[in-house]
């Protein structure tokens, strides 16, 4: 009698505790089709992609339910036409307030490791924190996303669906929509045909890839690696302002050294970015390279390849040829894929 | 009332150990059994929420709307030097007063000399959201913008000494060299036994002991890790390893 209450409290005792358990996978696994010439990617062990995780994660990008006032959705600042990012300089949140950064295209997001201009967040499920809850954007309150997703008709049977609960958790919405973001591969410009041979690229443009990768000229390949992403996903300081009103990596690290460097951004689908650079300054293509050229200015954190490149060093044509280049970048499939929207 | 409250609780916890007591005439195997119970109090006073009745050693008036704060790896050391991890990471939220009380567990019999633990979460853990339980974002000790917890969050009002007017008081600490560790000695002789260890957290040390006084005027806000927070973090430090303390209640 009295052993059988002692089990009944010890039981109570035992069920507060959780015990750490190998998270089952639901759904059915779902195989990403990288593109020639793009590297593999390392999906995380603990969030393995599935079709409903995907779709659930897709629908959640695009419902203003995760927002303050359920008038702004991820795609509001992060439009596919872009891709996946907002034509205005500054993105205005659901309360009317602007940031001071340029939003940032959402493209082979899965081969980087951190995330936003200064790389403040560490992988693409605790990427998805910010935007919801940051008062200048989404605006929204975690508990209050999770009780009105839960209150829905529809998602508490689709989380069910990717991951097995019909309990909304913040774990769940995160991983959902960075299942999404994996996806949002882009591979196949006329640049990647050319590469495959399927198609030829004109005079300008083939003298722009050369001066793309001359050291002597553009000399950009050092930053934005040629060919498969377009970037190194290091930060660097390429010299926009001597004085900053923008610290950048330096906010993340306080290091002295890390002042005014930012992410390097891929140069996929640039043509349909703009405006550019961290607080979206310069309107078109030619003036990005102008700023390469002869616009950089000398401090200290200058990244030394540009620090010991020479300004002016380029012609016009040259500039327009690199341009020509960049707009063979463009994925046209990418911007128009049904599977995105 | 919150008192009341929070003796009655205790109690409940305690007399649930005095049930668990083993007799030794009886076929049951004993164990020994450990819980751990923070509590948080101003230089001796209960905790009231939303009240300026608290004075820091600065002299300054102030008060609590919210307090919460992370515990991790509370482990128990004994005199051979071995060691039994308890929690891993606990959130102490002192609106919740469950999770003040943390859940009881079986150890080993042994001598037990001292209760180490850190404030804050280990830097494994502090630098991603995608967690569950005790580190769900969903708390909002969290920095989005730089992936990292809040490791101690205090706001609240003050009375400041210049404007003579109340303000907010917003002190959210964290960053991984903000990670303090602990240890706090103890006298426990775990031999068919439970124990319940309290943790006394004097709130008021945190913002001045020994002579580091941390005031609250022109310094009310710190809700970022940027470098300017950097001389407050370290004091901060400096103040929370002394302003904790330990004590074994046993019972047969
Ligand atoms: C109000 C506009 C706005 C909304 C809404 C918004 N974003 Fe963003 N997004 C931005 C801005 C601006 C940045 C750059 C921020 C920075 O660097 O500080 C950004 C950056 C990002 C990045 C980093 C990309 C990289 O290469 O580092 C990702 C990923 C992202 N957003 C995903 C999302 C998701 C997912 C949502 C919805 C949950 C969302 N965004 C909602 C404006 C927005
Ligand atoms: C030292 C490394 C480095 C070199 C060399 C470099 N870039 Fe960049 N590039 C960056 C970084 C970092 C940024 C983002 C800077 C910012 O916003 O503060 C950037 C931004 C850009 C952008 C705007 C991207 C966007 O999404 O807004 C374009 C276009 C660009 N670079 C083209 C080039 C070209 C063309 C060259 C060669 C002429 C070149 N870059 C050389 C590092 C480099």
């Amino acid at each position: 009698m009295k052993s059988g209450l002692y089990i009944l409290i010890f039981t109570a005792f035992l069920a507060s505790c959780k015990p750490e358990v190998e998270e089952p996978v639901y759904g059915t696994p779902y195989t990403l089709v990288i593109p020639q010439g793009l590297p593999n990617m390392a999906i995380p062990a603990n969030n393995p992609m599935t079709y409903e995780g995907i779709a659930l994660g897709k629908r959640l990008f695009y419902d203003p339910i995760l927002s303050g006032d359920n008038t702004q959705s991820c795609a509001s600042c992060h439009l596919q036409i872009n891709g996946f990012t907002d034509p205005n300089q500054f993105s205005t949140g659901i309360d009317g307030v602007q940031g001071n950064r340029n939003a940032m295209p959402l493209i082979n997001l899965g081969w980087q490791t951190k995330f936003f201009w200064d790389g403040g967040a560490n992988g693409l499920e605790s990427q998805v924190l910010g935007p919801i809850t940051n008062p200048i954007e989404m605006h929204e309150d975690l508990a209050n996303a999770i009780a009105e997703l839960s209150a829905d008709s529809d998602y508490p049977s689709l989380f069910k669906a990717a991951f097995g609960s019909e309990e909304i958790t913040s774990q769940s919405i995160m991983r959902a929509i960075a299942q999404f973001e994996r996806t949002l591969i882009s591979g196949n410009s006329k640049y990647d045909k050319y590469i495959r041979g399927e198609v030829q690229l004109t005079q300008q443009e083939l003298d722009g890839l050369n001066l793309f990768s001359d050291m002597d000229k553009g000399d950009c390949v050092h930053c934005h690696v040629m060919g498969s992403t377009f970037s190194d996903f290091e930060f660097r300081n390429t010299g926009l302002d001597s004085i900053y009103t923008d610290a950048g990596r330096y906010l993340i690290t306080l290091n002295e050294n890390d002042r005014g460097k930012f992410k390097t951004p891929s140069l996929r689908n640039i043509e349909l970015t703009a405006p550019y650079m961290h607080d979206g300054r310069f309107q078109t293509l030619l003036e990005c390279v102008q700023h390469y050229n002869t616009g950089f200015h000398y401090s200290q954190n200058l990244d030394p390849n540009l620090f010991f490149a020479t300004k002016g060093r380029m012609t016009i044509q040259e500039m327009e040829a690199i341009v020509a280049f960049m707009k063979t970048l463009t994925d046209t499939e990418f911007i128009t894929n049904p599977a995105f929207h | 009332m919150k008192r009341n409250m929070k003796n009655l609780l205790f109690l409940t916890i305690l007399s649930t150990a005095v049930f668990f007591g083993c007799r030794k005439d009886t076929e049951i195997k004993c164990k020994n059994y450990v819980s751990v119970h923070f509590n948080n109090h101003v230089s001796g006073n209960d905790i009231l929420f939303d009240t300026l009745a608290y004075t820091n050693a600065a002299g300054e008036l102030f008060s609590f709307s919210i307090l919460k704060y992370y515990v991790s790896h509370v482990t128990l050391v004994q005199d051979n030097g071995n060691k039994v991890e308890l929690y891993a990471h606990e959130l102490i939220d002192e609106a919740n007063e469950l999770s003040t009380f943390l859940d009881r567990i079986e150890i080993p019999e042994g001598h037990y000399t001292t209760i180490e633990f850190n404030l804050g979460v280990d830097s494994i853990h502090n630098h991603s959201g995608d967690q569950v339980g005790d580190l769900d974002p969903i708390n909002g000790m969290i920095w989005t913008w730089n992936t990292g917890y809040i490791f101690y969050k205090h706001e609240g009002n003050f009375i400041s000494s210049t404007s003579g007017s109340a303000q907010p008081l917003v002190y959210h600490y964290g960053t991984d060299n903000g990670l303090l560790s602990l240890a706090l000695p103890i006298s426990m002789h775990a031999f068919n036994s439970n124990h319940s260890i309290r943790i006394d957290f004097d709130i008021n040390k945190a913002y001045g002991v020994n002579g580091v006084l941390i005031p609250f005027t022109n310094n009310n806000n710190h809700q970022s890790v940027s470098v300017d927070d950097l001389p407050w973090i370290n004091k901060m430090k400096d103040n929370f390893g002394q302003s904790f303390g330990a004590s074994v209640f046993t019972f047969e």
